[in-house]
């Protein structure tokens, strides 16, 4: 990706070690810094941090468009991470531009979220409106999208006016949605499916999504589940196929570049199939690109969950 | 080797054969030669409804396979990069 737009290689050295001390527009280092804090801990993220891209010259639509490209590259990385793909053998990023999968390995340490327990819980941001950014609550594409909600949900998420500005995505975040409401496999039951949701919006201390991942929990596994889901991967007690489950969506959820094929055969010795894991990755990777989504813009949690008719 | 089964174009049925060709078309728009599927797509194969959403999002990124994008303040593939970066995303 980088060597058409910097056909130097001491810049894209630069730019692989510190985009901050690289000679490169001072809107592309914000949006480096941007991406960092979207990918690190974008519950850490506030008002601050939209206003310094207002302050490089950055439209409202802008920041919904960076927030949006970045919620979609994560379930990209993770899909890849979790797959175990091979390279392209034409790539523009990774081994195209010399790097070396150690590269990769060192450059993550530090990286990876705090285990649960060692963060602050979520907490709802301050808005009056629909999020942080702007929106535009009349433009054709929003109607159409919160006529779809409102007769599948009864009320319109407050996610879908945070986004109203970049309306093409519109058809991404409602098929995510409804990706989100049940298994898409077989052998992955609803319990499941409802853990790792859970799980997934706990690591991500996102407010927004908790509203609807708790209430999907506790129709499933009930009230109790919330509090016994951080601790259920690692309690031996746990049903074998359940910890199989959530010890891999939290891997993904964490460091997804952490995935080998061990995790797969995990899955096939606990008498799930592959369907199961690419089921438990997608719902692990979708949960978390609209969670950082909704951190990074924060989105006003709704009065409702989000549950499907 | 992908540490998941792969159902590949010439064993795809329905859905995931519309999505097969929907993405080599639109990936072989932008080279200008015929390009497959890439392998980050493949990933998802063997569950046509996540297969389906690979494609609605390269869909959305690149306006129905047409490529007409107005450029941003910054481009986006250097957006997703920088995602990638910190993701520490091999691929």
């Amino acid at each position: 990706m980088l060597l058409p737009l910097y056909p130097d290689p001491k810049i894209r050295e630069q730019i692989l070690e510190d985009p901050q001390t690289a000679p490169i527009p001072d809107v592309q280092k914000e949006m480096f810094r941007f991406a960092e804090r979207f990918v690190r801990g974008s519950w850490e993220m506030g008002p601050a941090d939209l206003e310094r891209l207002r302050a490089v010259g950055l439209s409202e639509a802008d920041i919904v468009s960076w927030a949006t490209l970045g919620s979609t590259q994560t379930w990209f990385t993770m899909s890849a991470d979790g797959g175990g793909i091979p390279m392209e053998g034409d790539a523009l990023s990774g081994p195209g531009v010399g790097l070396t999968r150690e590269h990769y390995e060192a450059s993550a340490e530090g990286l990876l979220a705090p285990a649960l327990g060692a963060g602050p819980r979520a907490t709802a941001p301050e808005t009056h409106g629909a999020s942080w950014a702007g929106t535009d609550l009349e433009a054709p594409g929003y109607l159409e999208a919160a006529r779809w909600a409102e007769e599948r949900y009864g009320f319109v998420p407050n996610l879908l006016g945070a986004v109203s500005l970049q309306p093409n995505y519109f058809r991404r975040h409602q098929l995510a949605l409804e990706l989100l409401e049940r298994p898409q496999s077989e052998k992955l039951e609803p319990r499941h499916h409802a853990m790792v949701r859970a799980l997934v919006s706990q690591l991500t201390r996102c407010a927004y999504s908790q509203t609807s991942t708790r209430a999907l929990l506790a129709r499933s596994c009930g009230d109790e589940a919330w509090d016994r889901i951080a601790h259920a991967g690692a309690d031996p007690s746990t049903d074998p196929v359940e910890r199989v489950v959530l010890d891999f969506a939290a891997k993904v959820a964490r460091h997804a570049y952490k995935v080998t094929d061990k995790d797969v055969q995990s899955f096939r010795e606990a008498g799930l199939d592959d369907a199961a894991y690419v089921d438990v990755l997608n719902t692990t990777s979708i949960q978390v690109s609209l969670d950082r989504l909704a951190n990074s813009l924060g989105v006003r949690p709704d009065g409702e969950p989000m549950l499907g008719k | 080797m992908a540490y998941v089964q792969i159902i590949e174009e010439h064993e795809a049925t329905g859905t995931v054969a519309e999505d097969y060709a929907f993405i080599s078309g639109s990936y072989s728009h932008a080279f200008g030669s015929e390009v497959p599927a890439p392998q980050v797509y493949r990933t998802n194969s063997v569950v046509p409804e996540y297969f389906r959403f690979g494609a609605v999002q390269n869909r959305v990124l690149t306006n129905d396979g047409a490529h007409d994008a107005a450029p941003g303040p910054v481009p986006e593939i250097l957006v997703m990069f920088a995602i990638s970066k910190y993701s520490a995303c091999f691929y």
